[in-house]
């Protein structure tokens, strides 16, 4: 997004001097944590009309984020001076921009402003929505391929058909993390690769299993950690900024290791049944 | 079946090494790309399932690249977008999967031994953005992607019929090269509009394209046009267009 140095309006800006002791300033904090870019921003705003033009739903803070690879293309508004994003990371892809604003939310007509440069003070003023009230910082951020996603290595789950049990089990006790599905729900299993209900059926099978393995982490016996799929997941914790050895005690649950190893797995499965709902509506 | 793609050492070769292999393009050896490919650390199988495309082979161009783009977003919809940037993907497929695809669309860059632009068509040769709209599977996905209006449930694909309906190659990369129009909501606000002239029965050119996105480019720099919605970019392109065209009286009329 491009930012001209001169509108046709007004624009509290650090590069102008459109309005005299007045500032609006953001901060943007990014994290990358399982699937999701977070975006942490707190505004501040020195000027007490354009606090009001927000406080009555006339003007909004709004953040404008784009990913020119993936043409990705957003805006996020909010009325207080705190905003939190979450963006799945497989809508982005090398490099981000986030802009932040003060926008016009609707026609303000008759805009006064007591902290204006002499040169606008007498001068009718009128905003149009989604004119520009304020431009505060921008970032540009770079986000990496996550080969894991489209790689089937090292891939560190298998499911395999078990003739003898008739419920689920999960070995754990070599390089691969095994689940056994008896021999009925394994052929369906097997099947649902390409069916509207894949992540539900996904979900039903891994996420249980999971939630197994990690309620074993804790207790390491039988020196986990030199079978592959420990590793595996031990770096993957790592780059999440987590650690596995905090799996199964108060600050992660196996529940919730579970559910953010998988991304968010029941978000995943109902958003299918919704669809499938509605396609036979 | 399994997505299959490139690896990163094999997408170099290819690319580096065109001049040497490029005879197997224009002979379309088959049986060289089958043993190339079978060496070990080639290919490898991603994790997407899909159902494999049938193709539209249409003498015409211009009946094929419409069916095609709904023919390979109805079976690749559910990659991401993060995927589907991917040169590894697209060119892999253009030798892999989609080979028989490849050779039919670029039959006359073969005939013609045009290098350059069978470069274009099977690699990301025009930068990561500009690439995906030009390489000649990438562009179906992502005009498919870009135009596909869930909101119309008897046809969700009403935009992407108009769209491709003349033009396909240029109308790809003037329109989507730009950034606004990697928001769908306007996007969708300009299709619509320019849907409309068609209607009328106005012949809607490549200027129709261009005007509406410099006229919105221009706009784009006092406003922040992410905040409208479709109506409004709708409404916005109806008013310039007319008032550009000379089309007002007609659209008074109808």
């Amino acid at each position: 997004m491009k930012i001209n140095t001169s509108y046709p309006y007004p624009v509290l800006y650090m590069n102008n001097d459109d309005y005299t002791k007045s500032s609006f300033s953001s901060q943007i904090n990014v994290s990358e944590s399982f699937g999701e870019m977070h975006i942490h921003v707190s505004f501040q705003l020195n000027n007490i009309e354009i606090k009001r033009l927000i406080d009555n739903q006339s003007a909004v803070y709004l953040i404008h984020l784009e990913c020119g690879q993936t043409s990705y293309r957003n805006v996020f508004e909010t009325h207080s001076e705190v905003l939190e994003i979450s963006v799945p990371t497989k809508l982005l892809r090398g490099k981000i921009s986030i802009h932040s604003f003060i926008i016009a939310k609707e026609r303000i007509e008759n805009y006064k402003n007591d902290s204006l440069n002499e040169w606008y003070q007498h001068i009718p003023i009128t905003f149009e929505k989604g004119n520009l009230i304020a431009i505060g910082e921008a970032i540009e951020t770079t986000l990496f391929d996550d080969n894991t996603e489209l790689l089937n290595l090292p891939s560190i789950v298998t499911v395999t058909k078990s003739l003898k049990n008739d419920y689920m089990e999960v070995d754990i006790h070599s390089n691969n993390i095994t689940i056994l599905l008896p021999e009925y729900e394994y052929k369906q299993y097997a099947s649902s690769g390409s069916s509207r209900l894949k992540e539900t059926i996904l979900s039903m099978v891994i996420v249980p299993s999971l939630v197994y393995v990690f309620s074993k982490i804790k207790d390491n016996s039988g020196d986990l950690d030199e079978y592959t799929w420990y590793q595996v997941l031990e770096k993957i914790f790592e780059e999440n900024n987590y650690r596995l050895e905090d799996v199964g005690t108060d600050v992660l649950s196996p529940l919730k290791a579970a559910q953010l190893v998988l991304r968010k797995p029941l978000k995943a499965s109902f958003e299918e049944i919704e669809k499938l709902n509605k396609t036979e509506d | 079946m399994k997505l299959k793609f490139i690896s990163d050492e094999t997408l170099t070769d290819l690319r580096t090494n065109y001049e040497e292999y490029k005879t197997y393009y224009h002979n379309q050896d088959h049986t060289w790309f089958d043993n190339y490919f079978k060496e070990k650390g080639r290919v490898f199988e991603s994790t997407v399932d899909f159902d494999m495309p049938v193709f539209d082979l249409s003498e015409e161009f211009a009946i094929s690249d419409k069916e095609n783009v709904k023919v390979i977003y109805e079976a690749l919809k559910h990659l991401t977008v993060t995927q589907a940037t991917q040169e590894r993907l697209w060119a892999g497929l253009a030798h892999l999967q989609f080979r028989d695809y490849a050779f039919y669309r670029m039959k006359k860059e073969i005939e013609e031994k045009n290098d350059k632009r069978i470069n274009t068509s099977i690699f990301f040769k025009n930068g990561n953005k500009r690439s995906l709209f030009v390489h000649i599977l990438a562009r179906l996905w992502w005009v498919g992607y870009m135009t596909y209006d869930e909101s119309n449930e008897s046809n969700p694909y009403w935009l992407t019929e108009f769209f491709c309906s003349k033009d396909f190659s240029a109308r790809c990369v003037v329109f989507f090269s730009s950034n606004l129009t990697s928001n769908k909501t306007i996007t969708t606000g300009i299709l619509r509009s320019i849907i409309k002239l068609d209607a009328k029965g106005i012949a809607v050119k490549r200027d129709h394209f261009v005007q509406a996105t410099k006229y919105l480019n221009v706009v784009g720099g006092a406003m922040i046009l992410d905040m409208l919605s479709t109506d409004e970019v709708e409404k916005m392109v109806d008013k310039y267009l007319a008032k550009y065209f000379n089309l007002e009286v007609e659209a008074q009329v109808s």
